[in-house]
């Protein structure tokens, strides 16, 4: 029997990492019966043990959970979760959308983190309801009223009727359901309408293909239904269509204001992105639903086997992994010194080790990671426009006009004291200041423009690291801008390793040159000739240095005629050797190709 | 066949050295009485066919000479007669300089002991102070002194190059202190730590340093530029004889000759099998009281190892390898086997084939490791 809208409340959770998003998550399923509190694995939607070991959401999913309030009727609350990095900002604004209001949960001790808020902006841009809830108050260093005030000073929300809350013990769960029903407004779709879903997260089930995550604005979604998905302009005919209560159960229809999953022998999560809108072919919708745009990467890198019989592997794990995250991007590619590989596009950093921890866990590959790298927007002499996300492919600087670079705006907030540490490192990353505001007497937020590539790097441990931990940052993407930036080449033993090249800015090249070609020659073990390795620009070396040849390596203990010991050492050795990459006639280990991410 | 040697382990020494990982416990906790081991060596060699003669016998420790000298003495009678030890055998005793005297040195003679090789490692007092050892310079020559009466004409002494804080001209003295006592041979190692030994692992803290491979090759390369012209030849990478003196033991172990290895973690060949005693006293005791021969496992080597071992021993010789004698012993035409890695060593100049003998060339004798790990399958 299809839902009342009236009774049925969509909302998501805006937190911090750790401030306890999961943990509250899994009292409100428990309180509501979902699942008991035996049946209970902790931190039930994240469903990855990446995700479990990492503390961090990545792939939302949405939960339907069945509450009787005090009114006495039973309502359907959909809760929509939402990952909390900043590498998956667009994703976070898309299940927003899906939602008539958000429960905003901030530490007690820790008070509000830059991530917050930047989320807390975007669900008021997306007119949600905002429910302030003020967690883990059991903690002996809790301060309330504290964060009740930092609430209305820095976000500007009426906070006298926030909730306080221990998600750990249970305390606030019953006050969280209530003011979900009677203060967040029920959906307003029309069911006769033409069909209108919105997808705010797709997966892909090895049986079923990918299964978006949708939330009906207008109209019925049904078995049989012929689903144009408007984006990709692709139709699929529904085969079912269901609801997670976190355990699957197939319903016969998803209606106007409901949240729920249909499949339909999709090929590829790629069909089916996150933001596109589902349609039905018979009667479309005349609009797509706002604020669709397709996962854009932000960082590449090289991935390459170190065996190279591994590239067929590694090409078929990449296509899996690819099914289930549109946001990954990958093309072949081949280096001189590493041989045949790809150039993988991501949403940003962390985005970027995950995968390559999944590839090297769940596919059992050994890989080599080249330093990432933002897309420069390169104007050639000729006046043409290329876009060049892999510095080998970076044209001479003859044929260069100009070179632009990925831009952000940041949000750091921190405490006062450590403002200057801060613009110290603004500074020595290319920031340019904005604006400063004081949130508390001792809170400040800071605006900067930086360059992208300059905090895909170590930022965000520098920021932490110099703020004693107390920093958040969050950023947005807003636009290219003309730099003075050139290709910094390494050569080792007289030959331009491509995998080690990188573009920098010109007032860095210098250091950057020096200091890199320091901790190759401290990570390329010696061999059998000097082999000198080299920082260039263009023509020009601008730094050098010789890991000398090595003089001396031989057993020379009897260990009273213990041959074996003697080969096992020798094969120890051997091993140790085969782990290299042979570049002409040097053997580089797989570290150094990263070696350029540990530069401060 | 017979065996070609016999080694005889004595893991007993009086306090453990500081570089040292071999296996050997101080006397006082050792878990089997040193009368009781040597019961024990007696019981097993009697497991083993005594077959034809030995030509060497050699006792290695651990510090052989911490057992009172009419123990070892019966030991090594009884080895030798049980074996039937060839009259010209070369019977070596490794001794440390401050456990032998005269007497004790006469009665290994009267054992029938011809060769002593000392544990000398330094002359300078501060260095084996810091080494942990339990003699100082004055015993090396004390002990030598008393080698050379009771009628010893074939003394070694074991040095150790670059210790913590050693420099070139620290160990020149060494050398030269060394040369002035006019033994017939001379070991020189330089120091290598594995983890497991206490300067190991204050080495892996950054807490100890040694020398380097650039001091370590320059003091490896001071020794053959100044023993040579003492007549002292280096017959093998980390040894130096006057001529004649050659070790016959170990040139046994690079000529990968049968040996019979006695004692508890001795190690032994036969053909294309080695093996290796149980490592833990109280094991290799239980195991011989049970009434059983207590190696722990025999390894098979397969063709393409055991070839590799002949090759990459041999080179370690001055004298290198025939590829006919090889091919005649191993039934493998090493030339044919190992066409790519010769040719490449060669190149590199690691490698030299002269008078058909293939030898490692004075580079390739620093870099003896970087060439073998060309021969492992």
């Amino acid at each position: 029997m299809a839902l009342v809208q009236e009774r049925i409340r969509n909302f998501c959770i805006i937190a911090h990492i750790d401030h306890g998003k999961s943990t509250l998550a899994d009292r409100l399923l428990e309180y509501t019966g979902a699942l008991s509190a035996r049946e209970m694995e902790t931190q039930v939607l994240d469903n990855m043990d990446l995700e479990r070991e990492r503390g961090i959401t990545i792939k939302l999913k949405a939960v339907r959970l069945q509450y009787k309030a005090d009114d006495g009727e039973t309502y359907v609350l959909n809760l929509i979760d939402t990952p909390g990095h900043v590498d998956f900002n667009y994703e976070v604004s898309r299940s927003l959308a899906a939602c008539e209001g958000a429960l905003l949960v901030v530490d007690a001790a820790q008070g509000i983190e830059a991530q917050t808020l930047a989320n807390v902006y975007l669900a008021v841009d997306s007119n949600l309801e905002i429910i302030p809830v003020i967690n883990k108050i059991d903690l002996p260093a809790a301060d309330p009223e504290g964060t009740r005030a930092q609430i209305e000073e820095v976000i500007g929300l009426p906070a006298n009727d926030a909730i306080l809350c221990s998600a750990k013990t249970g305390q606030g769960t019953k006050e969280i359901l209530e003011a979900i029903v009677k203060r967040i407004p029920a959906p307003k779709g029309d069911k006769e309408a033409p069909l209108a879903a919105l997808i705010f997260d797709s997966h892909f089930d090895a049986y079923k293909g990918a299964v978006p995550n949708i939330r009906v604005m207008d109209g019925c979604i049904k078995k049989g239904t012929q689903a144009l998905i408007m984006g990709t302009n692709k139709t699929f005919e529904v085969i079912e269509v269901g609801v997670a209560t976190p355990g699957v159960k197939i319903v016969e229809s998803l209606e106007a204001g409901e949240v729920g999953f249909f499949t339909a022998s999709i090929k590829t999560v790629s069909d089916t992105q996150v933001g596109d809108t589902v349609t039905e072919l018979k009667q479309p919708v005349a609009m797509a639903l706002p604020g669709y745009r397709k996962a854009v990467s932000m960082v590449y890198c090289g991935l390459y086997p170190v065996e190279a019989s591994q590239y067929e592997e590694l090409k078929e794990a990449l296509e899996k992994l690819q099914m289930n995250d549109s946001a990954l991007s990958y093309e072949a590619e081949t280096s001189v010194a590493l041989g045949f590989g790809f150039r993988c596009g991501f949403l940003g950093l962390l985005h970027m080790e995950i995968v390559k921890e999944r590839l090297e866990r769940e596919y059992d590959l050994v890989l080599i990671t080249t330093a990432p790298s933002v897309n420069y927007r390169v104007t050639l002499t000729n006046g043409s426009v290329i876009q060049v996300d892999n510095p080998t492919k970076l044209p001479s600087a003859t044929e260069v006009a100009g070179i632009e670079e990925p831009y952000v705006k940041a949000t750091i907030m921190v405490p006062s004291d450590y403002i200057g540490n801060i613009m110290e490192l603004a500074q020595d990353r290319r920031g340019t200041f904005l604006n400063m505001e004081y949130i508390t007497p001792t809170r400040v937020m800071l605006f900067y423009d930086l360059p992208l590539s300059e905090i895909i790097f170590d930022f965000f441990d520098q920021l932490k690291s110099r703020t004693k931990g107390y920093a958040s940052f969050n950023y947005e993407l807003v636009g290219n801008k003309l730099a003075d930036l050139m290709k910094l080449d390494i050569m080792v033993n007289s030959d331009v390793v491509d995998a080690l090249s990188c573009i920098v800015h010109k007032d860095k090249a210098y250091n950057r040159g020096r200091v890199l070609v320091e901790k190759l020659r401290s990570i390329i073990p010696r061999q059998l000739f000097d082999i000198p390795i080299q920082a260039a620009i263009g023509n020009k070396i601008i730094a050098r240095e010789t890991v000398k040849a090595l003089r001396k390596d031989v057993l020379e203990k009897c260990y009273g005629g213990d041959i074996t010991r003697k080969r096992k050492l020798l094969e120890k050795q051997k091993e140790g050797k085969k782990r290299m990459k042979q570049v002409g006639s040097v053997e580089i280990p797989q570290e150094a190709f990263m070696a350029v991410l540990e530069i401060k | 066949m017979g065996w070609h040697s016999i080694y005889i382990h004595i893991p007993y020494c009086e306090s453990k050295c500081n570089y040292c990982d071999f296996l050997s416990f101080p006397l006082v906790e050792a878990v089997v009485s040193p009368q009781d081991y040597v019961e024990l060596l007696k019981q097993e060699m009697v497991k083993w066919p005594a077959l034809t003669s030995p030509g060497s016998l050699y006792v290695g420790g651990g510090t052989p000479t911490v057992l009172p000298a009419e123990l070892l003495a019966d030991l090594i009678y009884s080895v030798c007669a049980y074996f039937n030890l060839r009259p010209d055998a070369e019977i070596t005793v490794e001794a440390n300089p401050g456990t032998v005297d005269f007497a004790y040195l006469q009665k290994l003679k009267e054992a029938g002991c011809n060769r002593v090789s000392l544990g000398a490692q330094s002359f300078c007092d501060a260095e084996l102070a810091a080494m942990g050892r339990t003699h100082r310079a004055k015993q090396i020559y004390e002990a030598v002194e008393a080698a050379h009466l009771v009628g010893f004409d074939n003394v070694s002494l074991d040095l150790i190059y670059g210790l913590p804080g050693q420099l070139l001209e620290g160990w020149q003295k060494n050398l030269q202190q060394a040369l002035a006592l006019d033994v017939e041979h001379l070991s020189l190692y330089g120091l290598s730590l594995s983890s497991k030994s206490p300067w190991g692992k204050l080495k892996k803290e950054g807490r100890l340093t040694i020398a380097d491979s650039d001091l370590s090759a320059d003091m490896l390369a001071l020794a053959r530029e100044i023993l040579p012209k003492a007549g002292y030849l280096p017959y093998e990478i980390a040894n130096f004889a006057k001529a004649g003196y050659a070790s016959r033991h170990n040139t046994a172990y690079w000529h990968r000759q049968d040996y019979l290895g006695l004692g508890v973690a001795a190690a032994s060949c036969r053909g294309n099998c080695r093996w290796q005693n149980k490592t833990n006293l109280g094991f290799y005791a239980q195991a011989l009281l049970a009434g059983l021969r207590p190696p722990s496992e025999i390894e098979a080597l397969d063709a393409a190892t055991v070839l590799a071992e002949a090759v990459f021993l041999g080179l370690r010789l001055a004298e290198g390898i025939d590829p006919v004698e090889i091919e005649l012993l191993y039934g493998q035409d090493m030339e044919l086997v190992y066409a790519q890695e010769l040719a490449h060593l060669q190149l590199v100049g690691l490698l030299q084939k002269e008078n058909g003998r293939w030898r490692l060339t004075e580079r390739g004798i620093f870099l003896g490791n970087v060439v073998f790990q060309y021969f492992l399958p």
